[in-house]
């Protein structure tokens, strides 16, 4: 059998073992040694498994995962996001819309500061559902405007699917997080664009409260500089090269400790569960990072990413085709597919088609965190959904999903809009690191 | 919601105590690399003395902190695990699965701990070490190899309760940890 057939046979295998319920860690990892064994013998696969979750382990360019997770978990347990919907709301009020617009902008602030989707998802359902149901919205808004403001998360830097990809394809944290943060601005006003539409609907019931005064609308930003200023130094300090990632989020945990701390808010007890919720994340991670590199060496021997570059290059498409197909699939596979699992499972295919089609790996680590966000989204593995549905139980699935569609929109636009342009997302890390 | 740990009773609270000890120490290598990658921030940029050894400090924390965890992840059931297909056949059919899933997982971490002594043994025969500080290798390894018995044992816990859970007739939906 040849290690094209061998890989094939491979993809096959670790689709069905993850469709049959096997974590998405262990399917990797399994048909990662045996793949591998399979082209290059047992003793091999042995030596390298043996080896590998040590050397990933003791890895200085990995220690970025664990203190981003911290620095998302003490931020959530020191209560920014409260704090941070109470400041937009004020700076909404009097206006149509003005709840769900707190929403979404909490929603990117805290994922300023989070880099978690799940998280934002969370905690926006427990803070920003009962206001917006007062207010009299229906469930279907409500939801869709949780799940699209969460779904900021992972693109708005520190994101940490952007640090996975980095990792996965050797790319530079740095850029990655500067490409990240314009499309992430444009996401965030293109969902208010979405949702100025949807307010303005005659069958929206909202009833519009009076609005703040401009003195307390004032006071209600200047009430955000401790977040901003933790954003500021941490991932401000990334792109203008004082601390390396890993420094950086050190700054941040560090940062959101004394603001919990300052502000009264981080107890003992919090500050225990913010600990322990950091260290089984990043285990979690850490494992299915360990994995995909065991499944990225038995892909590397296969040598499909090669045979996948002469077949699309025997096919004379542009790049560009090659680019919407690619999101296609991607889209189609963000239905079932996790977010996490999705980038490790795919990167080490693609990657090299993507390069070898011209595309610049760093616009495509955005491209690839946007199909993503659309995965969190999309029925029927939407896991911001399944998130707000287990803070509301009382809302259906099926209402959350219809709040959420014309939200789709927005990430779809900017998509297309980051195809013909790329330059969106590469002209600031090259005006940083030219 | 059930959790399914009413299968584990005593033992289950005793696993979880010395699966929680682990993590929390697992907590606090994570919270020293916070401190020395402060303090080697602090002094390197107000007094220009970088803290020697930064990057060695922070990788052997690093071992701490991604294994010691990984026991209560499994006990948890934090990992990533696609379940549409439970929407698609019978309840039965879905423990089945579920039973699949763990033994496979017991299967892989065995594999992995069968296999990992080697390279640690080499790390004490060679006496391998850190480039800037005298932190022996070997050393290193012992959280990492108890961090992956941890899960094993974890992984097969869970798959105890489940297969006694469902011997008693209690739903089989929701084993330990199961909350999605």
């Amino acid at each position: 059998m040849s290690v094209q057939a061998t890989g094939v046979l491979g993809m096959l295998a670790l689709l069905v073992l993850i469709f049959a319920r096997v974590p998405v860690a262990i399917a990797m990892g399994l048909v990662g040694t045996f793949g591998y064994a399979a082209i290059s013998g047992f003793d091999r696969a042995f030596i390298v498994l043996g080896s590998t979750p040590f050397e990933m382990g003791s890895a200085y360019a990995l220690s970025v995962v664990p203190l981003f997770v911290l620095m998302g978990a003490l931020a959530s347990s020191a209560g920014i996001s409260r704090q941070l919907f109470g400041a937009v709301r004020a700076v909404f009020s009097g206006r149509r819309g003005g709840p769900a617009y707190a929403t979404l902008g909490a929603s990117a602030a805290f994922g300023a500061v989070c880099g978690s989707s799940l998280a934002v998802a969370a905690t926006m359902s427990r803070i920003a559902l009962p206001e917006m149901r007062q207010a009299g919205y229906d469930d279907r808004l409500s939801a869709g405007v949780i799940a699209a403001g969460a779904s900021l998360g992972i693109l708005i830097p520190p994101s940490l699917i952007l640090v996975i990809y980095a990792i996965i394809a050797e790319q530079s944290v740095q850029r990655l997080f500067a490409a990240a943060l314009v499309p992430s601005v444009l996401l965030t006003l293109f969902y208010g664009i979405v949702l100025a539409w949807l307010a303005h609907r005659k069958d929206n019931r909202e009833q519009v409260m009076p609005g703040a005064g401009w003195g307390e609308r004032v006071r209600a930003l200047l009430g955000m500089w401790e977040i901003a200023l933790l954003f500021g130094v941490s991932i401000g300090g990334i792109y203008l090269g004082w601390f390396s990632p890993t420094e950086s989020a050190a700054v941040g945990s560090f940062g959101a400790f004394v603001l919990g701390v300052v502000r009264r808010r981080l107890s003992w007890s919090r500050m225990h569960e913010a600990f322990v919720e950091a260290i089984l994340i990043s285990s979690m991670l850490f494992l299915v990072v360990v994995c995909a590199f065991m499944f990225s060496y038995f892909v590397v021997l296969t040598e499909l990413p090669h045979t996948l570059v002469d077949w699309t290059r025997s096919l004379h498409a542009s790049p560009a085709v090659i680019m919407l197909i690619l999101i296609l699939f991607y889209i189609i596979l963000g239905c079932f597919l996790d977010g996490i699992g999705m980038v490790l499972i795919t990167v080490p295919v693609f990657f090299p088609l993507v390069v070898g089609a011209g595309f610049d790996p760093v616009w495509f680590g955005v491209v690839l965190v946007l199909v993503v966000e659309l995965g969190l989204v999309t029925p029927p593995v939407g896991m911001n959904i399944f998130v707000i549905r287990a803070q509301a139980p009382d809302i259906p699935l099926a209402v959350i999903y219809r709040g959420v569609f014309p939200f789709l929109l927005a990430p779809i636009a900017l998509l297309l809009l980051l195809v013909a342009l790329p330059d969106i997302a590469l002209w600031f890390p090259t005006m940083l690191y030219r | 919601m059930a959790t399914g740990y009413e299968n584990g009773g005593r033992a289950l609270r005793w696993a979880r105590l010395c699966l929680r000890g682990l993590t929390l120490l697992a907590g606090l290598a994570l919270a020293l690399m916070v401190c020395v990658t402060m303090a080697d921030i602090l002094l390197r940029n107000l007094f220009g003395i970088p803290v020697t050894g930064t990057y060695d400090v922070v990788e052997a924390l690093m071992v701490f902190v991604v294994f010691l965890g990984i026991g209560e992840a499994f006990l948890d059931d934090a990992h990533i695990t696609v379940d549409v297909i439970d929407h698609f056949v019978s309840r039965n059919a879905v423990y089945l699965f579920k039973i699949f899933g763990l033994l496979l997982s017991a299967a892989f971490l065995g594999m992995l701990l069968w296999h990992m002594p080697t390279p640690a043994w080499d790390a004490y025969v060679y006496q391998d070490r850190k480039p800037d500080l005298p932190i022996m290798l070997y050393w290193l390894w012992i959280p990492c190899l108890a961090g992956m018995f941890a899960a094993l044992l974890a992984v097969l816990f869970r798959l105890g309760c489940l297969i006694r859970g469902h011997g008693r007739g209690r739903p089989a939906a929701n084993p330990p940890g199961e909350s999605r």
